[in-house]
């Protein structure tokens, strides 16, 4: 069963003489319950990419299913709305909110959706995550590693379809990263979410269930472990 | 709700009496009178309009949601209505995920008989060939003729394939056990440095069959919560493969690093290491590489220590490189 279906996605900045092709052609499906990682150098398109299985960003050409949702016939309003009950994000710098304490921060998808958080869903995340000595804690006073734990838990929050991460691991150390991608697999498997990755780390990239190597803008290996 | 609703119904009649004594009570101007019972009676028909009117719109909702729900169990898309700030859009987005979470489950279940199955018709081959092999022999010890040479050889081989029999019921055992969790694990705040040597000692003898060098680095104090024989089974089951497929005069090493969530346990071989293509595949049930095929083995050891680890909530992972060897890592949770 495909979570999410790319095809032929292409983003170009600029007109003709200068015309930068981020994403040229991009074809791709990914898996329920699925972990794929995407690779490359800095500046071959996978961050762009990224954006647009999120709706972060639209598309020049081309579409974007996600659960069974083609994303270009969305307005602003109902792909912000797509994104809070679909996605969840996980960026390299955590992007945890600093005033709120560590609950705060992982209710908070749930909670502007103006929903009640599922506090026994919740207490497992946490509890996977190792946080649950920490939730009255404000971030700053958290580890690199705890703040990203908080990013997985918030991310995992609203139970997306789909956790998008960004180079989740790019500003901690080997041994923790081992450790968060650990993490992430796992609580990802227990609660059948499918996850999308982009690391620069080829050991991280062997862990998963596929390797898609981008390369200016197009795949350029696509191999399945 | 339905005590709410009367008391508020109840207190409307209470208005309208107290307007209507009011009305009729003896002091107080006409007009006077007129204008508040005017005002009080207004406010009671607005009273009534907004209990209608919210009534309709818990009707309309409850009907929205009812058909959300059967457009969802007849399998009809109910994408339309996810995206927006109401109240039936929240429903049936949640309903949508529900539908999803049971659609995922059932295919899952699919795939677990289908492997189920695989496994069976595996077994039943694995079993085939080691019996058809004993029978065989004892035909010939049968038939036996002083002329032929000792029939000791043939007991011997007849004994070899009884082990392999043995040894392939034996692990079957385990890991159908292990999953009809029938052996409880019982973690306790065990000291690493015990099971690591539990097993070693395991794969001892063969290791110094061929010359391979096992060394171990682990605090002697570091304790984990784990159950302590089923780890050192898991353990012994990598070393078993680590041994294997390590050449004659090879290096194991193994290290042991505490984290901030779990502790690690790396095994390190100088082995002939895992393609790329493999590394998912060698932890599945009967998996065995094409290329070792000839090397003895069932393919079930993997399989079994990843049971054996994800049972107590850690994991393990691979990193190999073909030709340069392996490292496997068994993360076990720091806390019960």
């Amino acid at each position: 069963m495909y979570i999410l279906r790319a095809e032929n996605v292409k983003k170009y900045y600029g007109a003709e003489p200068v015309l930068v092709k981020a994403l040229d052609g991009i074809t791709l499906e990914v898996e329920q319950g699925s972990f794929t990682a995407i690779v490359g150098t800095s500046g071959s398109g996978k961050s762009t990419l990224l954006h647009m299985l999120g709706g972060l960003d639209t598309p020049t050409d081309g579409s974007v299913v996600v659960d069974g949702q083609e994303l270009s016939g969305m307005d602003k309003n109902e792909l912000t709305i797509f994104r809070r009950r679909k996605i969840g994000f996980i960026f390299q710098n955590y992007n945890l909110i600093p005033n709120l304490t560590v609950y705060e921060n992982i209710v908070l998808p749930v909670e502007l959706d103006g929903r009640a958080a599922d506090r026994r869903y919740l207490e497992t995340v946490v509890k996977t995550l190792g946080l649950n000595e920490k939730l009255e804690q404000k971030p700053n006073q958290l580890s690199g590693g705890q703040q990203q734990r908080v990013a997985i838990a918030r991310a995992l929050a609203a139970k997306p379809a789909i956790v998008l991460a960004d180079e989740p691991t790019g500003n901690l150390d080997s041994h923790t990263s081992r450790e968060v991608i650990g993490l992430l697999q796992t609580t990802s498997k227990n609660f059948h979410q499918t996850i999308v990755m982009i690391t620069h780390d080829d050991e991280i990239a062997q862990s998963a269930d596929r390797a898609i190597r981008i390369e200016d803008g197009k795949i350029a290996e696509s191999r399945w472990a | 709700m339905k005590t709410v609703k009367y008391i508020l119904i109840l207190a409307n009649i209470f208005l309208l009496i107290c307007c209507g004594a009011f009305l009729f009570s003896e002091n107080g101007g006409g007009v006077r009178k007129m204008e508040s019972a005017a005002i009080i009676l207004a406010f009671e028909l607005l009273n009534i309009c907004y209990y209608y009117f919210f009534r309709r719109q818990a009707v309309h909702l409850s009907a929205d949601v009812c058909r959300c729900a059967d457009n969802v169990l007849h399998g009809i898309s109910v994408q339309n209505m996810q995206y927006r700030e109401t109240l039936t859009s929240k429903m049936a987005a949640e309903l949508d995920k529900l539908e999803g979470a049971v659609a995922f489950h059932l295919e899952e279940n699919r795939k677990e008989k289908k492997e189920l199955q695989e496994m069976i018709s595996e077994i039943t081959h694995q079993i085939k060939t080691p019996v058809s092999n004993i029978k065989m022999y004892c035909e010939m010890l049968a038939e036996y003729d002083s002329a032929w040479e000792q029939p000791g050889q043939f007991l011997d081989i007849m004994k070899q394939q009884l082990r392999k029999l043995e040894f392939l019921l034996d692990t079957l055992i385990k890991s159908s056990r292990l999953e009809t969790e029938m052996i409880n694990l019982e973690p306790e705040n065990g000291r690493v440095i015990e099971t690591l040597a539990a097993a070693v000692n395991g794969v001892m003898h063969k290791a110094e069959g061929k010359d391979i060098d096992i060394s171990v680095v682990c605090p002697s104090f570091l304790r984990v919560y784990h159950d302590i024989k089923w780890t050192a089974e898991a353990l012994e089951n990598i070393l078993d493969n680590a041994v294997k497929y390590t050449p004659a005069n090879g290096k194991i090493r193994i290290t042991v690093n505490t984290g901030e969530m779990y502790t690690e346990i790396q095994v390190k071989d100088t082995g002939k290491g895992i393609e790329a293509a493999e590394m998912n595949n060698i932890f599945k049930r009967f998996y065995r590489e094409k290329s070792v095929s000839r090397t003895e083995g069932l393919g079930l050891g993997l399989y079994l220590a990843r049971e054996i680890i994800s049972l107590q909530k850690g994991y393990i992972s691979v990193r190999s490189k073909e030709g340069k060897g392996s490292c496997f890592s068994i993360c076990l949770p720091n806390r019960a």
